[in-house]
């Protein structure tokens, strides 16, 4: 039986903690904080076999994730694990194969009933010479009704820890260097004498500009203050040291100026399923003044971001959180308990109001996220969040 | 790479930041309430946490890696919380506890941490929490380390930096300034170096010229500036407290070091002009944190990420090496579960499972634990339920605390209160003022509370018992009923354990005589009777050896401790002189004219009020003397020896309440002597009518219930027969004359209560063998000569009184005669 050592109970403790006190300033520490603690617990903590681990670290995701909404880092980090898990040990039961890793891709994409539709595209893309094979494999999982998780537990400690260590290794250096992956696109985007619009800081928007105004493309840049945070003046100081041309605009005033602007570039908290965003409150009023205007609106997203979820509704509440309200009212202020401040940190914006997701690799269409989402996360981990929800009752 | 973010790796820093709680506020008042409660103040629970969790929160979010956590009373419960919580857990490491039994201050706490050489280095600055030790801020506090090494960088002098939040100086109304924040400050305005420090609140204050004088100094007065009870102290600090016994709190710490010219050592001060900061050290404040917290103040450590933790399952718990103390407390328990928390728009914070009345109406900033029940037409704004509470069909809550188990029945309406574990309201009952209700309290129907009080139920083992007969037939149904019953006999026992400490203090408030509810004040079916400091506060002025507590008001060389702290209640407020409270109430005490008040009135006050009370008596009294009374002394000699009579009253009646010592009244009656210029005849007469009389001035606060003769029975039995006994001796005829002549002057003075009680009082006195028969016969038969030579007139009124007299002393010459008989 899988049993975690007490070190690693308490360093989770502390990553929770860590986690609740907004340690991390920046998305992608968060992710490889996230990375580091799981390499931790596979490391250090005792199993025989793939599928305990499975079970463990399944077990272990309602504590990571304590206090934070659905569609946080850290979920997505988690079932990028968990199928990292399963990828290896398919790979040392199927042999190491290229075929065997679109198949897997497959067998997700199969196993995630509501896409059976885009098996056939899939298919025909890759109609060359692995389609024998590709094809054997699904119906032998289809006549086996027994879970794939069956198939790990043959899978021991000593084969897979090194490939998975390996594979861990990558996907943190992976993260690490997806900003600046993604931001090796700008010239892609941003063309000479455009007018841009961004939103607040982003560290990935920041990283996107740089790149771009290294190559001495010139463009200018309008910022959005993002009032209360007032983090558009981080951007503005920042981007200005580099000689770029930038003007700071309040947020009331993003309808009145979209005339003006050729191109809006953003960065998100996450993007899900669906292609939504939940990004910096007053997104939603950027999106909504952009299409009237039809201003095409680009959001960074590196692919630590994709979030398998989606928000069941329009509330503002979900997925959002609700910092100190000293940002508006200075806490010598003196006023009656009549008084109610409402600091919203985040927006849902709605994927048609999207225009394209830059990612790691390419820019997506909103349309196409959910493609990215199923080959990225195992569709068996999606029923993560409803564990969590049950683990509490 | 990847490189961990994490702050907490413990062994990368060369230098451990350490922080001292000091987890007690040394206010009389507010620990009275607090040992009612079983909880410490720094574990009352906010918003389903206790206070101590976010400051917890706060400095391991600062990289502080020690905490020792300084306890006085409740060391017990805050140790078994400690660890059995999370954090001795995740922090091994982290928390230490120094105890302070013995410990009267804040001083003596630091004395205490001295001596377990826990901060020995030289150089190991620590933060140091003062005033109950439970800060709440959002702010980073590992600045302040930096900031105070600058200082000694620059001033080698330099052991302490203070610590305050600005807030605007015409701010003195702000709702976190309390009377007992009110801090001035006069600092160098470039190096923030402090120069004078005064906690007083005053109209005019001094800077010295030589200040003005020195070059390159610009002074900077700070008023209202929130004191955030927090210093950064290098080590020396301990010693200088140590060195200095005379240094009771962090006010006479900054005083004495900023006098003292010798060794030259200096305060800094930092302001910090952003953030939320709020020291919790009493009630309002606790009230304030528990709202600001609702209303995201204190973010991100809010009720849905700090109280959001998933509950492990057992077998992965493995903690071998400290065995769990084992939790007596169901309350310290409840801390350890662990419940999803969901956020709600108006700051509405849902724990678990609950059970929400279509029909409710939950308006904003409220937080309801797991399993409560809200009934239909209830509706709630800014207060906090806690869990298995029952809140019943229509009633209101508004800025309120309920802790767990508190069952609210229908048509309620509770404002600004806090009620306590386990407690019953019944029906139709108003509570409009901040009024706490400890544990077990029972409010019966349709009681209205608009004071300010606090109400507890008896501390006596009983009345576990007594709680669970009511509660069992109550028509409320209850959803826990076995749990809340073994749990509250479980608490009561494991709170007279850890109030040992308490038990001369507090516990036995001398009110052995009033009984263990009060239904005038709670209700017919009510449990539980109103907290009154009297006691306490004589005890104090007794624990730091005051010459005598009649003279409380005129002793200002008497600035130390007891003044700083106990000069406000557990609410914050400055104490106000006795006699405008008085007068206050009288105002508006038009419901609470109960029997309990008054009598909770007269000892509540001290001497004052009764000086007051008394003063008024006496003038009627001279009045009459002067009308009735045959006496020829001059004005001014009897206003003498009526001051000294009101005197010796006032010894008495505190001598009964306190239930002192015989012969130590009888040294503080002789001692009185020579203060007053009174010849032993002039005492005497005024020891008897002091003793007379003493029940009168309790008659007054006592209109109904109690007849002068029943009081005078209890106090003659008590005290005062001893002293007549002592003055007076049976053997000596002119002192038992005197005795009879000045009883015959008082109840020709006061016929109606007492004349007409003249057979039972002589009967009393000759049954306890306090005066002989013989010489009521003779005063007797001296008496009745002159009325039949006509010196003495007979007034119409007066004639029941001799007729009783007439009847005692043939019963007398009866008893007499048939003894005789027998004899022969």
């Amino acid at each position: 039986m899988a049993r975690l050592p007490t070190d690693v109970e308490t360093e989770i403790d502390r990553f929770c903690n860590d986690i609740k006190r907004n340690t991390y300033t920046r998305s992608a520490d968060l992710a490889l904080a996230t990375i580091f603690m799981f390499k931790k617990l596979i490391g250090e903590s005792k199993w025989s076999n793939a599928s305990e681990l499975i079970t463990l670290i399944r077990s272990q995701a309602h504590r990571l994730n304590q206090g934070q909404p659905v569609d946080s880092i850290t979920f997505n980090i988690t079932r990028r694990i968990l199928k990292l898990i399963r990828d290896v040990s398919a790979r040392i039961i199927h042999g190491k194969n290229e075929g065997s890793d679109i198949s897997l891709t497959l067998q997700a994409v199969l196993n995630d009933r509501a896409a059976t539709s885009t098996f056939n595209d899939d298919d025909n893309e890759n109609i060359e010479e692995n389609l024998q094979p590709k094809t054997q494999q699904i119906q032998r999982n289809l006549t086996d009704s027994t879970p794939i998780s069956n198939a790990e537990g043959e899978v021991s400690v000593q084969r897979l820890k090194p490939e998975l260590m390996d594979d861990l290794n990558w996907y943190s250096s992976d993260i690490e260097l997806s900003v600046k992956n993604l931001s090796q696109q700008a010239l892609a985007h941003i063309h000479a004498n455009e007018l841009i619009l961004t939103l607040g800081y982003s560290y990935t928007v920041e990283q996107f500009f740089k790149y771009a105004a290294s190559k001495n493309r010139k463009f200018h840049v309008f910022i959005l203050e993002h009032a209360p945070f007032f983090t558009g003046h981080k951007m503005a100081v920042n981007l200005s040291a580099l000689n770029i041309p930038v003007t700071v605009v309040t947020d009331s005033a993003v309808f009145a100026i979209m005339a003006r602007v050729n191109k809006i570039l953003i960065g998100t908290r996450s993007l899900l399923a669906n292609g939504g965003l939940t990004a910096k409150s007053g997104t939603y009023n950027l999106a909504l003044a952009a299409k009237h205007y039809n201003v095409p609106l680009l959001v960074c997203a590196p692919t630590y971001k994709f979030s398998p979820t989606y928000l069941p509704s329009f509330d503002p509440v979900m997925c959002n959180t609700f910092p100190s309200p000293e940002t508006i009212l200075s806490y010598e202020s003196i006023y009656q308990s009549s008084l109610d401040i409402v600091v919203p940190m985040h927006d849902y914006v709605p994927p048609e109001l999207v225009t394209l997701i830059i990612g790691s690799g390419m820019g997506n269409a909103p349309s196409y996220v959910y493609r990215i989402v199923s080959e990225l996360y195992s569709a068996e981990d999606n029923d993560l969040e409803r564990l969590q929800k049950e683990s509490l009752k | 790479m990847v490189k961990p973010t994490n702050i907490n790796a413990d062994h990368l820093a060369e230098e451990r930041l350490t922080c001292v709680l000091v987890l007690d506020t040394f206010n009389i008042y507010t620990n009275e309430i607090v040992s009612h409660t079983s909880l410490p103040l720094c574990l009352w629970p906010v918003d389903g946490r206790p206070l101590l969790d976010y400051t917890i929160h706060t400095l391991v979010r600062s990289g502080v890696q020690e905490i020792i956590l300084l306890t006085r009373s409740h060391s017990y419960e805050i140790h078994s919380y400690i660890t059995n919580s999370e954090w001795s857990r995740t922090y091994p490491k982290l928390i230490k506890f120094v105890s302070c039994k013995e410990a009267r201050s804040l001083g003596d706490c630091l004395k205490d941490l001295e001596q377990e050489h826990l901060i020995n280095d030289k150089n190991h600055d620590f933060l140091l929490l003062h005033g109950n030790g439970t800060l709440l801020t959002n702010e980073k506090l590992d600045n302040l380390f930096t900031i105070h090494k600058e200082n000694v960088k620059k001033d080698k002098n330099c052991i302490m930096t203070l610590v305050y939040r600005q807030l605007d100086s015409n701010y003195i109304e702000h709702p976190s300034y309390t009377d007992d924040q009110y801090s001035y400050i006069m600092r160098d305005a470039n190096t923030h170096r402090l120069y004078d420090y005064s906690k007083e609140y005053s109209d005019i204050y001094e800077i010295p010229l030589d200040l003005l004088e020195k070059p390159n100094v610009a002074i900077e007065t700070l008023y209202c500036s929130l004191d955030c009870h927090l210093a950064v102290c290098s080590p020396d600090v301990l010693h200088i407290f140590k060195d200095n016994f005379d240094f009771f709190t962090m006010h006479d710490f900054v005083k004495g070091v900023l006098r003292d010219e010798v060794a030259n050592q200096t305060i800094y001060s930092y302001l910090y002009e952003k953030g939320y900061f709020l020291p919790v050290h009493n009630l309002r404040l606790y009230m304030k944190a528990t709202f600001d917290i609702l209303r995201r103040w204190l973010y991100p450590l809010v009720p849905e990420t700090i109280g959001a933790k998933h509950s492990q399952t057992p077998s992965i718990v493995a903690n071998p090496s400290s065995p769990p103390l084992k939790l007596n407390d169901s309350y310290l328990s409840i801390y350890n579960q662990w419940y999803r928390i969901t956020y709600d728009r108006h700051n509405i914070y849902k724990q678990g499972d609950i059970q929400l009345d279509r029909l409710s109406n939950i308006q904003q900033d409220v937080f309801i634990g797991y399993k409560s029940q809200i009934l239909s037409g209830v509706c709630l704004r800014s207060s906090v339920i806690g869990q298995n509470c029952t809140i019943g069909k229509n009633t209101k809550i508004e800025n309120s605390i309920i802790w767990n188990h508190v069952q609210i029945g229908e048509n309620c309406l509770i404002k600004n209160s806090i009620i306590c574990d386990n407690v019953l309201i019944r029906n139709n009952v108003q509570i409009d003022q901040q009024c706490i209700l400890c544990k077990n309290v029972i409010i019966g129907t349709n009681v209205h509370l608009n004071e300010r009080m606090t109400i507890i139920a008896s501390n006596s083992v009983t009345s576990a018992s007594v709680v669970d007969e009511i509660e069992i037939d109550d028509d409320i149904p209850m959803p826990s009923k076995n749990v809340k019953r073994s749990s509250s006999k479980q608490r009561s026992s494991s709170t007279r354990l850890s109030e040992k400490s308490f038990s001369e203090k507090s516990v036995s408030s001398s009110m052995e005589e009033t009984v263990t509810s009060n239904s005038d004040l709670v209700g017919a079916d009510g449990l539980g009777r109103e907290l009154i400091f009297a006691s306490t506060y004589d005890d104090q002025t007794k624990a730091f050896e005051l010459t005598d507590d009649d003279d409380d008001d005129d002793d200002e060389d008497d600035d130390n401790d007891k003044n700083e702290l106990n000069a406000f209640n557990a609410w914050g407020y400055r104490i106000k002189p006795i006699e405008n409270k008085d007068i206050l109430h009288d105002d508006d005490g038009d419901a609470i004219k109960s029997k309990q008040y008054c009598q909770s009135m007269s000892k509540r006050t001290t001497d004052q009020s009764i000086d007051s009370q008394t003063g008024d008596e006496t003038s009627e009294n001279d009045d009459d003397n002067k009308d009735s009374s045959s006496d020829d002394n001059s004005s001014d000699e009897g206003n003498e020896i009526n001051e000294f009579q009101q005197e010796i009253i006032r010894t008495l009646e505190r001598a009964y309440i306190q239930k002192l010592n015989i012969e130590n009244i009888i040294v503080e009656l002789n001692m009185l002597k020579p203060t007053y210029a009174v010849s032993p005849t002039e005492f005497d007469q005024s020891i008897v009518h002091a003793v007379f009389l003493l029940p009168l001035e309790r008659k007054i606060a006592n209109p109904e219930k109690t007849t002068y003769w029943n009081t005078l029975k209890l106090t003659l039995d008590q005290i005062s027969q001893f002293i007549i006994k002592n003055y007076m001796k049976i053997t000596n005829e002119s002192e038992q004359v005197l005795l009879l002549n000045e009883l015959d002057l008082i109840c020709l003075k006061y016929i109606q209560p007492i004349g007409e009680r003249i057979l039972n009082i002589l009967n009393y006195l000759y049954e306890n063998d306090v005066i002989s028969e013989q010489w009521i016969l003779l005063w007797y038969k001296n008496k009745q000569e002159k009325i039949k030579t006509n010196q003495l007139e007979v007034k119409p009124e007066e004639k029941v009184y001799y007729d009783k007299l007439q009847q005692f002393v043939e019963w007398l010459q009866n008893a007499e005669s048939e003894d005789d008989d027998d004899e022969d």
